[in-house]
């Protein structure tokens, strides 16, 4: 449920990317990041461990500006893809409002990228909210690869392994050269409208 | 709000996203187009092979992954036999792919980035890329640098381990013997290359 308060009539949306480990939700911070701060206006938090792996999460918020009364908030969140991390993954998911799956193209990371779903989908059950229902945008990652002939999944094979039932719209995308990673960011952000209304009425 | 202020919200919403990201479909986003031109390097399948091993192991490192690299940049060397900088290079790659594989997570933190660098050299020397003997030589030397400074940096942190072993004992998992080891068994390596480097240097100068 999106935050909102009365008082200030402020509306925070808050998305969360999600994924395995290294499959590229920091880079699509990044990109979003370095590509419009001067527009959006504010500040990338990074929390980094080792090398340039996510320890807590990335947080990017940006407004969206005055709409009928109420102040628009965007807060893009990433989470650690690392197993380990599972505590922090389930602290960040708190409250979300809607999810990129990034899932890994590479084909060696086939497995990693069912697990990971599969963690969102306990994570989820542990507040209550079923992963059916909350907005969802699979973003297949790192295709970009595919100029260098590594071995990839096909968006179809990652639409059965991932998306069977679920059904999200998905996109693939090459979070390292941009693209897609906004159309990504809009579709999610518009997915959560309606209940984003449905609170407001 | 009404139905129609509802209506009204997501559409305004959607407009700024728009005005603020400009219209994703015209946002210059390209797709990554596969008749690009590339660095000559990534299309030598060996050296693809090779590419794809390291990413592998930047996402993962295990066993497997890493025999994976060691194998393949062995097949390379064969492969290579009489290209010297390519050959230093290779054994670079090599050595830090030993050392990752018994530190795993441990690694200097540094180690990969350094063996995506010496790799990113290799692409360019061995995948014609670049010819001029000069500019190999450069890149040579550049990457030997980043090598020598990363072998610092090990040594450093074998030599903490064993001034303090209970705090590092709980990190590492690893004996202060088997870091010792370790550091000899890269000392030995980084002689080996230094030497290959100065031959080659010598070569270099009487061919001049
Ligand atoms: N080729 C390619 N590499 C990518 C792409 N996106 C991310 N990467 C690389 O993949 C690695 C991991 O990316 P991150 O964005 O840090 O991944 P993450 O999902 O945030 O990882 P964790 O924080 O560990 O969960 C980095 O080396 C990125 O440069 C992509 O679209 N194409
Ligand atoms: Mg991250």
């Amino acid at each position: 449920m999106a935050f909102i308060n009365p008082k200030t009539r402020e509306v925070q949306i808050k998305i969360v990317y999600y994924g395995p480990g290294r499959g590229g939700k920091t880079t699509n911070l990044e990109y979003i990041y370095k590509k419009f701060n001067e527009r959006i206006k504010t500040e990338m938090v990074s929390l980094k461990t080792h090398g340039d792996r996510t320890l807590f999460f990335d947080f990017l918020p940006f407004d969206v500006g005055r709409i009928m009364g109420y102040d628009i908030r965007v807060q893009l969140y990433t989470v650690p893809g690392q197993v380990k991390y599972d505590s922090t993954r389930k602290l960040v998911l708190r409250g979300v409002d809607g999810i990129v799956f990034v899932a890994d193209c590479m084909a060696i990371v086939r497995k990693k990228n069912m697990l990971s779903l599969k963690n969102l989908y306990e994570n989820l059950s542990g507040y209550n909210r079923s992963i059916f229902k909350i907005p969802l945008v699979m973003q297949y990652n790192k295709i970009d690869l595919a100029d260098e002939g590594i071995p990839l999944l096909s968006p179809q094979t990652l639409d059965r392994d991932l998306n069977a039932q679920l059904k999200a719209p998905s996109f693939v995308a090459s979070a390292i050269k941009g693209y897609n990673v906004i159309k990504t960011m809009k579709k999610i952000i518009m997915l959560t409208m309606p209940t984003i209304q449905g609170q407001l009425r | 709000m009404t139905e129609k202020n509802d209506r009204d919200l997501s559409v305004e919403v959607g407009r700024r996203l728009d005005n603020l990201f400009g219209d994703a479909d015209a946002s210059g986003e390209k797709a990554p187009d596969a008749d690009s031109p590339q660095d000559a390097g990534t299309n030598y399948y060996p050296l693809r092979v090779v590419k794809a091993n390291i990413l592998s192991i930047d996402w993962e490192i295990t066993d497997e992954t890493i025999a994976g690299l060691l194998k393949q940049l062995d097949l390379l060397r064969k492969t290579y036999r009489d290209d010297k900088v390519v050959q230093i290079l290779i054994q670079m790659m090599i050595s830090l792919g030993k050392y990752i594989k018994v530190r795993k997570g441990q690694a200097n933190v540094h180690s990969m980035k350094v063996l995506k660098s010496v790799f990113a050299g290799l692409e360019k020397v061995a995948g014609g890329g670049v010819e001029d003997p000069d500019r190999k030589m450069e890149i040579l030397r550049e990457k030997m640098r980043e090598f020598h400074a990363l072998q610092a940096r090990v040594a450093a942190e074998s030599g903490k381990a064993r001034s303090a072993p209970d705090r590092e004992a709980a990190v590492s998992a690893l004996s202060a013997e088997e870091l010792r080891q370790i550091a000899r068994y890269l000392a030995d390596d980084l002689r080996r290359v230094i030497r290959e480097e100065l031959r080659l240097l010598g070569e270099e100068l009487r061919r001049r």
